[in-house]
């Protein structure tokens, strides 16, 4: 369970380094993360939305309820996903420039 | 097809942003297609939890309400009641972990939401098990880290700011520029509960 969070925390802790309060990602849950999106249509990011779609199915958080689920994380290249999150963040900045 | 209901609309815990916990048990091989909200399990599966003893077996046993059945039987009152809880001091050290590494991390940024959130669930959880093993009966209030004989000291706001938090992470629900800071003082009474909680159940695992 551990990692499953510490995962979690290090994706979206890459993604709200570009984001103002009121305008943060809370989760990786599949609501959580299109209101996300909603809340910074204006910075274009469906494709990051998209992308961490894809990194929620990986944590095995994308249907996240009260509790996390339980059994081993996934094996999970979290310096490149986040290395990925950046590249998409800094494109969604430099589009709407 | 069995839909079951519990949660805090069964336990009469009623608050503008509680939602309806359901749970839908299906025979093996059968082909339903669920709602993203509704936690699904085929009967086999379901078995499995109850002989596992797991906590949320002891949940359903203790809360679930039938809401529909496909043939007027009622698949959780069938399996009558769950095996005891034999992992509940290493589910307890895993919320242990996962509350000691919240807590870090809001030390740090007090505002960080999904932190928040699961240091609410770490405390809840915690004190989930704490009931079961020490009270005798297992609490599934979302306030029962306030209802068990060691309770949290940490001021009700707060935990309520936390447990929005929660619902931010997984049902996207909060004006997050609502939510102030939490209080330094407030964190490190969570961090002596947790200490005295984790305490207790080495003491607990070695006396018993």
């Amino acid at each position: 369970m551990l990692q499953r969070i510490k995962q979690q925390a290090a994706i979206i802790g890459a993604i709200n380094e570009y984001c103002s309060e009121g305008h943060v990602l809370a989760g990786l849950s599949q609501v959580a993360i299109a209101d996300w999106a909603d809340r910074n249509s204006n910075l274009r990011v469906e494709h990051v939305r998209v992308r961490l779609i894809s990194i929620a199915k990986e944590i095995g958080c994308l249907h996240d309820r009260s509790n996390p689920p339980k059994g081993k994380a996934s094996l999970f290249n979290l310096e490149l996903r986040i290395n990925e999150i950046h590249q998409e963040m800094q494109n969604c900045f430099n589009a709407t420039v | 097809m069995w839909i079951y209901a519990y949660g805090s609309f069964v336990r009469g815990e009623v608050e503008p942003d509680s939602d309806i916990d359901l749970i839908g048990v299906s025979s093996p091989g059968g082909d339903f297609a669920y709602p993203d909200f509704v936690q699904h399990y085929t009967t086999y599966e379901l078995a499995a939890i109850f002989e596992s003893g797991d906590l949320f077996a002891h949940h359903l046993n203790s809360e679930s309400r039938l809401l529909y059945s496909v043939d007027e039987s009622d698949i959780i009152k069938e399996l009558g009641p769950p095996a005891r809880y034999v992992n509940w001091r290493k589910d307890l050290d895993s919320f242990v972990e996962v509350a000691k590494f919240s807590t870090e991390a809001l030390f740090a940024s007090p505002t960080a939401v999904f932190e928040n959130g699961v240091l609410y669930m770490a405390l809840r959880d915690m004190a989930m098990i704490y009931s079961y093993q020490q009270m005798g009966q297992a609490n599934f209030s979302k306030y029962v880290p306030y209802q068990i004989d060691y309770p949290l000291s940490m001021g009700r706001a707060s935990y309520d700011a936390m447990r929005k938090c929660r619902l931010a992470s997984t049902r996207g629900l909060l004006r997050l520029d609502t939510l102030g800071a939490l209080d330094v003082s407030e964190l490190e009474s969570a961090v002596n509960w947790i200490n005295e909680i984790s305490n207790w159940s080495r003491n607990y695992a070695t006396t018993n």
